[in-house]
């Protein structure tokens, strides 16, 4: 009996495959961080988190590359939002960048006791939470 | 032409943990960085929010510039979380850096959670005028 390797139709040698493959990462690696700079050169992204307790709501934002005097945090209808503009480069400068983000709070907000802490790039907002909607004790008589 | 950025080397997976089994590491994340090229040679952002000077170690090694990062902010204790978004691991970022840098001059900064390094131009690299005789 005579064995014969047997060849796919339409298969691609494995030196070819390998180059073919090279080639399309090379094509990424040219074009992936122009597309990646032109996004992040406008707005980024703000990743953010939300915790309560019983007199408070801390709403914690991240935002590097920021000083104080950059960020704007606003409280209307229920929504936090801050909005930051970095004014330490011109407009077309690569590094230039802005960030906004909202988030929906409650609404037993007392709006009067709203303060806010700049750290290492995190903006930590602390809502107080209105009289009327803290947990309270009652005492039975 | 290929851009003489820093471009990275590995999967973000493997870069996060020195090229070590993903399965067998503490969680880290690779930190989003920005780069502009300017006369002198490249300006590096590197977006490391939570962090503080004393957790930023920056190296260099045959070529490779590594940036290890702990964040110093935490999950607030005593407190109920109604939205978690951010990622609290440390970071780390791995970039292969070209022959036209000089790793020697490499300087760093950290300030409002970014970590900004120039990466200047090896004196060879920079372009020059020559006389003709």
């Amino acid at each position: 009996m005579k064995y014969i390797r047997y060849t796919a139709p339409n298969a691609v040698p494995i030196a070819g495959m390998r180059r073919w493959l090279q080639d399309a990462f090379d094509t990424f690696d040219e074009f992936g961080p122009r597309l990646e700079n032109a996004f992040r050169a406008s707005t980024s992204a703000v990743a953010a988190d939300l915790y309560e307790n019983d007199d408070a709501f801390n709403a914690v934002f991240e935002l590097p590359g920021f000083a104080k005097e950059d960020i704007q945090v606003s409280l209307e209808n229920s929504v936090l939002t801050v909005q930051a503009e970095a004014n330490d480069r011109a407009e077309d400068d690569d590094l230039a960048h802005t960030a906004s983000r909202s988030v929906a709070v409650p609404d037993n907000i007392d709006s009067g006791k709203v303060t806010a802490k700049l750290e290492n790039g995190v903006l930590t907002v602390t809502l107080a939470k209105a009289e009327s909607a803290k947990a309270r004790t009652v005492v039975v008589e | 032409m290929k851009e003489n950025l820093p471009t990275t080397t590995t999967s973000s997976c493997e870069v996060a943990n020195g090229g070590q089994s993903c399965a067998t590491r503490n969680r880290t994340v690779r930190p989003r960085y920005k780069a502009a090229r300017r006369e002198s040679g490249v300006e590096l952002r590197v977006f490391i929010p939570g962090t503080d000077k004393s957790t930023v170690n920056v190296s260099v090694d045959e070529g490779v510039l590594t940036v290890k990062a702990s964040r110093n902010d935490s999950m607030q204790e005593g407190w109920r979380p109604l939205i978690t978004e951010i990622e609290r691991l440390d970071y780390r970022l791995k970039l292969e850096l070209s022959s036209e840098f000089d790793p020697e001059k490499i300087s760093a900064k950290v300030e409002k959670g970014l970590l900004l390094l120039a990466l200047p131009y090896a004196e060879t690299a920079k372009p020059r005028d020559i006389a003709v005789d």
